[in-house]
């Protein structure tokens, strides 16, 4: 571990302090580190060195309770258990295999549907929890969105600096927050950042499982435009390749550490917004560092309930998001399009022992 | 209603812009911005199922899903019906010199009240205006200036027009329209500089109300509009049309990118379809380029291409062909077409000569087309 540290890395933590975000130990001591990465193990879009990944789906015919309601508990051991099986580690052991005590994490979440089909606030607090297990202080710890206004409506209880307990939570829009002034260029369109992105040395991204109207699908790579201040210029053309360019731009690849996705419930036709002829309850969670193997099964889950509900598929409704086979090329080498190249695993919560 | 802190901001803003840029700073970490008192119903844009919208301002029809927006970032639908978000709402205002839109044939000497919103229909490589035109409203500083407010502060600061300008006006539709009403009523002059890159039935009902357009003919190059405006040229052509066939007074603004669209042949061609289908008495401006926002990689164009384009321009047949962006240079200057002599001479945006009286060249009383005054 290096004992010096950049200008840029010193100029990132006095910003984290101007959040309210309390540092720990030394100044002058660490630079977050991306914890070293076993064999097998599939590396996070920065690091990754061979095209292999590995994806897990954690399902459980129990998360939903009778009236909807998701349950707390069960919904804490499909995170751990997803992220166990995709870094092959038992508890905090698996989450220090991804991030590092120093390190400031900012958790994007997907809440533009509002309360009922948004990133779950139940998901968001086992990922924290997994987190802290891994030595991280959770006021090193963001939850973020485009607005307050919109993590507000989706059940995400709002905390700045001055609140002092928990995780911050609060959208980009907050005062002080915002986006950076210079914008970053990666193909066709230019876009400013978040700041909460630029502020962070990591990111897990928390998509929801969704049919979208114009791009085919919403999930991983998406839900990254909710982090820039033009979203309306990505979505021409089924978001191709708009969506894989902005996803390859180094503060989305190199910080990208971990992607939980909430397929709790799912929306199959009518996406995104809320529409509820087209919800239904999935029940599952699923982990991974390949932004393109996630969202490619995520395009599989939603085409199959299309089917199996009598609606054309993507494709024949001339939106299949061919965004995600750009994101895989070679100018993107965002992750795997061929199902030879991913270890996928399925797990049934319930006859799993735990 | 304008608030008394917005107002007194106002003046300021526009003495501010004498000596600087005349758009308010760009805020890196502005936010938190209400747009609900600038929420408006949209004109031109129909309902479709499930709670989606289509608008039908611009040639991009974007079909829009509930709680998104269209292409240019201020137009929301909101549980199915479409909303400007922008309306009273600029972000920047200005008393600009007429000559700094340009136009050389409209009011020449004068200060126009110039405002803008954030938001584009287009993303240009090239755009000089890129902080608000592909911001998002609620990421920039505005303030609130009613229609009425706009042409009250006009009149304040000893405008003799109201101008929809910098970013682009065919975005903030709505409140363009309703400027330009207030304006006329209040017996001001009003205008707007655009892409013109709109449907056809929103530009002939806004023509109604304008006294001029200045379109920005980017490139006579379809590819071009495609990938370096990611837009299409053909609507603009169409738009073009439509402000002379309403006797509204046209200027073009032809930008010269080197490499770009700097072509000769291209260049030719664009003078020739002007003047076999808006006259040669349309005033053409081919403007000096600077590195900026995503063309940073390109010199600023020679001014003796811009030169070039003008004798091309000349030669097709057009009477009234400018270089801009060069000061000093005698390109800006308007010449008689009767008597060869400088009528109206200019140093950047100061008009140092105007020998025009109603409308007529001072020494060979030759009609020169216009609005002036």
């Amino acid at each position: 571990m290096s004992s010096r540290q950049s200008r840029r890395h010193f100029l990132s933590r006095l910003a984290w302090i101007s959040l309210g975000i309390p540092l720990i130990g030394n100044i002058e001591c660490t630079r977050p580190q991306k914890p070293e990465l076993a064999a097998g193990l599939p590396a996070p879009p920065g690091v990754r060195s061979e095209a292999f990944s590995r994806i897990v789906e954690v399902h459980s015919s129990r998360v939903t309770g009778e009236r909807g309601a998701v349950q707390n508990t069960v919904i804490q051991k499909m995170v751990r258990l997803s992220v166990e099986k995709l870094t092959g580690e038992i508890g905090k052991e698996s989450w220090k295999r991804l991030f590092s005590p120093d390190d400031r994490v900012a958790i994007k979440v997907n809440c533009i549907a509002g309360r009922r089909l948004s990133t779950h606030p139940q998901v968001v607090n086992a990922i924290v929890e997994g987190l802290k297990s891994a030595g991280l202080d959770d006021r090193h710890i963001i939850i973020f969105d485009r607005t307050t206004e919109e993590l507000q409506g989706a059940g995400f209880t709002i905390r700045r600096s001055r609140d002092r307990i928990g995780p911050l939570c609060f959208g980009t829009d907050e005062p002080g927050i915002g986006y950076e002034q210079e914008p970053v260029i990666t193909g066709e369109v230019a876009s400013c950042l978040s700041r909460i992105i630029s502020l962070s040395t990591a990111l897990i991204n928390v998509p929801v499982l969704k049919d979208h109207d114009l791009c085919g699908i919403s999930g991983a790579l998406k839900n990254n435009l909710g982090s820039i201040d033009n979203p309306n210029k990505y979505h021409p053309n089924g978001g191709n390749p708009y969506i894989a360019d902005i996803n390859a731009s180094a503060p989305f690849r190199d910080k990208t550490r971990l992607i939980i996705f909430d397929a709790l419930e799912g929306i199959f036709d009518g996406g995104p917004a809320y529409s509820p002829g087209g919800i239904w309850s999935h029940g599952s969670i699923m982990a991974g560092t390949d932004p393109v193997a996630l969202d490619l099964k995520a395009m599989r889950i939603i085409e199959a309930k299309r089917k199996e509900k009598g609606l054309k598929s993507l494709k024949d409704e001339g939106r299949y998001p061919h965004y995600l086979f750009t994101a895989s090329d070679s100018d993107h080498r965002l992750g795997s399009i061929k199902a030879d190249d991913v270890e996928s695993l399925e797990i049934e919560l319930e006859e799993e022992k735990i | 209603m304008i608030t008394r802190r917005e107002f007194l901001k106002l003046p300021v803003y526009c003495a501010a812009g004498a000596a600087m840029s005349s758009l308010l700073p760009a805020q890196a970490v502005w936010a938190g911005t209400s747009l609900a008192p600038y929420t408006r119903e949209a004109r031109y844009y129909k309902k479709l199922p499930m709670k989606k919208v289509q608008c039908l301002l611009c040639p991009r029809e974007c079909k829009v899903g509930n709680r998104e927006r269209g292409y240019c970032g201020v137009r929301e639908n909101q549980n199915g019906t479409y909303y400007t978000l922008v309306y009273g709402n600029p972000c920047s205002v200005h008393a600009d010199p007429i000559e700094k839109k340009p136009f050389f044939h409209f009011l020449p000497g004068t200060k126009a009240l110039s405002f803008s919103t954030a938001g584009c229909n287009l993303n240009c490589r090239f755009c000089q205006n890129w902080e608000i035109s592909q911001a998002r409203p609620e990421n920039v500083k505005s303030i609130s200036m009613p229609p009425k407010e706009a042409v009250a502060e006009a009149k304040r600061s000893g405008c003799m027009s109201i101008i929809g300008t910098y970013a682009e006006p065919i975005v903030y539709y709505e409140y363009m329209l309703d400027v330009a009403k207030e304006g006329k009523k209040a017996g001001l002059k009003t205008a707007m500089v655009s892409s013109g890159f709109i449907r056809p039935e929103p530009l002939i009902e806004l023509c109604r109300y304008l006294d001029a357009v200045k379109i920005d003919l980017k490139a006579f190059d379809e590819e071009f509009y495609r990938r370096i405006c990611v837009g299409e040229l053909a609507p603009v052509l169409e738009s073009l049309k439509i402000v002379a066939k309403a006797g509204v007074h046209l200027e073009i603004v032809n930008l010269v990118i080197p490499t770009l669209n700097d072509s000769a042949v291209k260049i030719k061609e664009m003078c020739e379809w002007i003047k076999k289908n808006l006259g040669n008495e349309v005033p053409v401006h081919f403007t000096r380029f600077h590195p900026i926002y995503k063309l940073n990689n390109l010199p600023g164009t020679p001014v003796k291409t811009l030169k070039n384009a003008q004798s091309a321009a000349m030669k097709a047949g057009l009477i009234f062909a400018y270089v801009g962006n060069v000061p000093g240079d005698p390109g800006e200057n308007t010449i008689c077409p009767g008597c060869k002599k400088v009528i109206i001479e200019r140093m950047s945006y100061v008009v140092t000569k105007i020998a025009i009286k109603n409308g007529r060249c001072s020494y060979c009383n030759r009609a020169i087309p216009g609005v002036w005054s």
